[in-house]
């Protein structure tokens, strides 16, 4: 936990932007009835920094929480812990008065542990789950929202996609501030 | 072509001919009014007209008229003036400072009535400016009038999304229907977020645009980059390179809308584009000159580049109602001049068009006959025989 705040204490001090906010999500509904991964849906809290540079470069971390509802012959439940770190360039900039609209493309690690439970028993498992995906961001002042489109790629025996519809909403600040 | 060649030779050449003979018959007088700043409504006694300054004013009765100026922060100006027939009046005045309802230190606005704020807002033209304090800088912007509705979905947003979270997990841990169903409140949560997402992005690029029309104009911080750039182009004009003279035009244009260099800027940036034989662009800068800019330095050197580029498009008629257009002033548009120019054009014309040959050699007989004193009276004659001896016999007046 002290590495924690000494490394979000150092991150702080850095110039650029950071924003900082909770999140929700919602994967695309699977036609499939009995998918393994079928819909789930969840939220969490993410974290942002956007490097100063002439070509504005965002590193980013979230966690969340996500659940799928039960399946028929299956799980009664089945939760997911999802952790990210994402790295993502901002390709387009539309500065206005008093906010900027940009467009960053994103790459990102994720890493679910997952817990199912059956009518009598309780299963544990992870897997690498990387993301591609692309963030509509608006800053107004201290506030920052986001829209994101991406797809995850669980990467179990065989790899299931996972495309998916995010919303984010943080405060921002400066680092120098 | 040759003839082409003709009209705008002698067209030139008489620009730079000095010849000072009384105006033509024109009913009631001309005046061209401009103001610093521009943009001040003019009334002509008591009557409002329709355009602002700078305007050209044409037909005005003759006698003591009064011109009354007013624009929004400035005194009200009266002038009189002694309105003569035929006779062009050049008016440039500059507007004074009225009394300010605001007044600034380096920390407060103070407003006249001794009120000390560190934001406020004033009225002008009908439309709400917030005045911001920044300590150094004072920012005088339009305010958006649903402003409000951009700080509800700041607030509104964020209380969305972690609503919709809580929905999400509400539904993964009570809702025990088998598969792929999710609670219609659920959804409903994400979509009306996505939805204020969608209204945030569209009410700022809203306000980005509202104050980006009603910002107020910065003419007066502008001057001293709009003046660089000017003397660059002139030079670059002047030294014939034409294509970067146009181009550093263009960047004033652009980036100086408000300068009072803009009028000269167009004019040139249209001379440069007849001159290159970029007919439409110096087409639409001279009728901006026309319809936004009519000031006497300009106004019949546009018209001019107007007439010629519709003679060399073959449209006589278009170039003929262009020249009925000029204003007798200064001495390169002296009604003798003008009249020329006419006769010049109708010469032309009546090459491609028997039928005005007849109209030529009308109008060289009646610039012989106005202008007998002319230093050119010898040349007009031959130039009357010329028309005589080209018009066919059936229609030849004589």
């Amino acid at each position: 936990m002290l590495g924690l705040v000494m490394v979000a204490g150092s991150l702080t001090a850095m110039d650029g932007y950071h924003v900082a906010g909770v999140e929700s999500a919602m994967y695309i509904f699977t036609s499939e009835e009995e998918a393994q991964y079928g819909l789930p849906l969840g939220g969490g809290g993410f974290y942002d920094y956007t490097f100063p540079t002439k070509v504005p470069i965002s590193l980013g971390f979230s966690s969340g929480w996500y659940g799928s509802p039960a399946r028929k012959d299956g799980y009664i439940r089945s939760d997911l812990l999802l952790l990210n770190l994402n790295f993502g360039v901002t390709v387009a900039r539309m500065e206005l008065y008093d906010a900027e609209i940009t467009l960053v493309p994103y790459l990102s690690y994720s890493h679910y542990l997952r817990w199912i439970t059956t009518v009598d028993a309780l299963f544990f498992g992870h897997n690498p789950a990387p993301q591609l995906g692309v963030e509509f961001r608006i800053n107004t002042g201290k506030i920052s929202h986001a829209i994101g489109l991406y797809c995850m790629v669980v990467l179990d025996k065989l790899p299931v996609f996972l495309p998916g519809i995010r919303i984010k909403s943080g405060i921002k600040f400066r680092g120098s501030e | 072509m040759s003839h082409l060649k003709h009209f705008v030779t002698v067209l030139t050449l008489l620009l730079f001919c000095s010849i000072s003979l009384p105006a033509g018959s024109l009913a009631g007088g001309i005046l061209f009014l401009d103001s610093d700043p521009r943009g001040a409504s003019v009334m002509i006694n008591g009557v409002l007209q329709e355009k602002q300054t700078p305007i050209l004013l044409r037909a005005l009765p003759s006698g003591k008229t009064t011109i009354t100026l007013d624009k929004l922060g400035y005194a009200t100006k009266e002038i009189d003036i002694e309105v003569v027939d035929e006779k062009t009046e050049v008016i440039s005045t500059s507007l004074e400072y009225a009394y300010s309802p605001v007044s600034f230190n380096n920390s407060m606005i103070r407003l006249h009535d001794g009120t000390e704020l560190d934001d406020a807002t004033v009225l002008l033209d009908n439309l709400n400016y917030s005045i911001d304090n920044r300590g150094t800088q004072i920012w005088i912007r339009p305010k958006f009038p649903y402003q409000p509705l951009i700080d509800g979905l700041n607030i509104a947003i964020p209380i969305l999304t972690m609503l919709s979270i809580g929905l999400n997990a509400n539904e993964v841990t009570f809702n025990k229907s088998i598969g792929n169903s999710v609670s219609p409140l659920a959804i409903t949560a994400f979509s009306a977020t996505t939805a204020m997402f969608i209204a945030s992005v569209w009410l700022n690029i809203s306000k980005h645009n509202y104050q980006k029309k009603n910002e107020i104009p910065l003419e007066r911080y502008d001057s001293s980059h709009s003046n660089e750039l000017f003397d660059m182009a002139e030079l670059l004009y002047s030294e014939g390179e034409l294509e970067r003279a146009r181009e550093v035009y263009d960047q004033l244009i652009n980036q100086h809308p408000y300068s009072r260099l803009i009028p000269q800027a167009i004019y040139r940036a249209g001379r440069i584009g007849a001159i290159i034989g970029d007919d439409d662009n110096a087409n639409s800068l001279f009728m901006r000159i026309l319809d936004e800019f009519p000031l006497h330095t300009i106004y019949n050197g546009a018209l001019q580049g107007l007439a010629d580029n519709a003679v060399e498009a073959d449209n006589y008629e278009a170039g003929m109602n262009y020249l009925n257009l000029l204003v007798p002033i200064g001495e390169g548009y002296t009604a003798e001049q003008i009249a020329l120019m006419k006769c010049m054009l109708t010469d032309t014309w009546g090459v491609h068009n028997p039928d005005k040959a007849a109209d030529a050699v009308a109008q060289w007989r009646a610039l012989v006959e106005n202008y007998p004193t002319s230093s050119n009276i010898e040349n007009y004659r031959i130039s009357l025989e010329s028309a005589i001896d080209r018009t066919p016999d059936d229609i030849n007046p004589e």
